[in-house]
């Protein structure tokens, strides 16, 4: 009985310095990593277009439809302060890939933020379609929006294709 | 600190024990949200952050560090749009989160960027949080938070990124309201022992 009881505590033991190793194991390697031009985002304006992973990321998204890829790719341009300039790419996978996360980000590249000019001035309709048309496809964050701005108030979630049907039959009744 | 859960003494029987040995499961210890993609830089702060303050056990006071971007957060690669996708995420990473909405003033800094700049339809996810949990002080961020190891802590929020120009706001939202906003730089003047 007391062995057992011996060998169960050492098994314990064992078991927990075994998973803390592994998690400094973990960081150690982050921290020994080279800093060497490193970049480091914030602190100047540095951003590497022809990245060779950030291009291979975002030609595994559009060409095969690789949503992984399109989120590593996403995120890396929306750290280093280039979030607008991922438009082109957020409209492609969109379109060709049928994507939630790629509508979604459009709707939200395309907002204007509190303190911006456009602000209460400017609403992108292109941006509304794609916030509803990620929803549609069942996206996230689109339904957490959508519940906030209808279902709460009561009000129904619009079709994405009302958006420009809508204005399709007012400029036909205007003639 | 007026805005801050206030430090509960340890109770007697935990004294002496190590918590750190069992892993995130006990305490409000600083959760790291960046992923092996991320750069080091990232890693290091978090590091610093972590061993300042993994001894906070019962303070309330919950820290995430990662990178964020208008109305969303990352999880290493994952993206968390929502205060649902949060929690599952932080519950992953630290289990008493759990015990959230049952903490006597209850705090969450989210030190990440764009943690509180509101855009479009439901607003940024420091408001999101906080309406999903009513009793939470969720603190965020309107602007880019640098990571720079060359100063203790995080010193410098940027309105525009790459500016440095440390005019990023801390932002106190509750129930989904943001109820304070002040200039970070001025916040640090007067509330020093913020970390």
């Amino acid at each position: 009985m007391k062995n057992l009881i011996i060998l169960t505590i050492l098994f314990l033991l064992f078991n927990c310095n075994k998973n803390t190793s592994k998690e400094n194991i973990e960081l150690k390697d982050f921290l020994n990593e080279k800093q060497t031009n490193e970049y480091v985002p914030y602190k100047d304006d540095k951003f590497d277009f022809n990245d060779k992973a950030l291009k291979e990321n975002l030609n595994n998204a559009i060409y095969k439809g690789d949503t992984l890829a399109y989120n590593r790719a996403c995120k890396q341009y929306a750290i280093n302060g280039r979030y607008k300039e991922f438009l082109y790419y957020a409209i492609v996978m969109a379109e060709k890939n049928n994507y939630g996360n790629a509508y979604w980000d459009i709707s939200n590249i395309l907002s204007a933020e509190e303190d911006s000019p456009l602000f209460d001035k400017y609403k992108s309709k292109y941006g509304n379609y794609s916030i509803l048309k990620a929803y549609e496809l069942g996206q996230r964050g689109a339904k957490s929006s959508m519940n906030y701005v209808y279902t709460e108030k009561g009000k129904p979630i619009p079709s994405s294709s009302s958006v420009y049907c809508s204005e399709k039959a007012s400029s036909k009744n205007g003639r | 600190m007026a805005y801050l859960a206030e430090p509960e003494p340890e109770p007697e029987y935990f004294k002496g024990i190590n918590f750190s040995q069992f892993g995130n499961i006990s305490d409000e210890e600083p959760v790291n949200f960046f992923g092996k993609n991320d750069k080091s830089v990232f890693h290091k702060k978090f590091k610093e952050m972590h061993d300042l303050l993994k001894n906070t056990k019962g303070d309330g006071i919950f820290r995430v560090y990662g990178h964020g971007n208008l109305n969303m957060l990352w999880n290493e690669d994952e993206r968390l749009f929502s205060a649902k996708d949060f929690d599952k995420a932080m519950l992953a990473k630290n289990k008493n989160w759990a015990n959230i909405d049952k903490y006597k003033n209850p705090t969450l800094i989210l030190f990440a960027c764009l943690s509180a700049s509101d855009v479009g339809n439901n607003g940024s996810m420091a408001k999101q949080i906080s309406k999903a949990h009513p009793n939470v002080t969720v603190i965020g961020f309107r602007g880019f938070v640098e990571y720079d190891l060359d100063v203790k802590g995080i010193k410098n929020i940027s309105r525009q990124q790459g500016a440095g120009d440390g005019n990023g706001l801390i932002v106190f939202y509750k129930n989904g309201q943001a109820l304070h906003g002040y200039y970070y730089r001025e916040y640090l003047k007067k509330y020093t022992n913020f970390k």
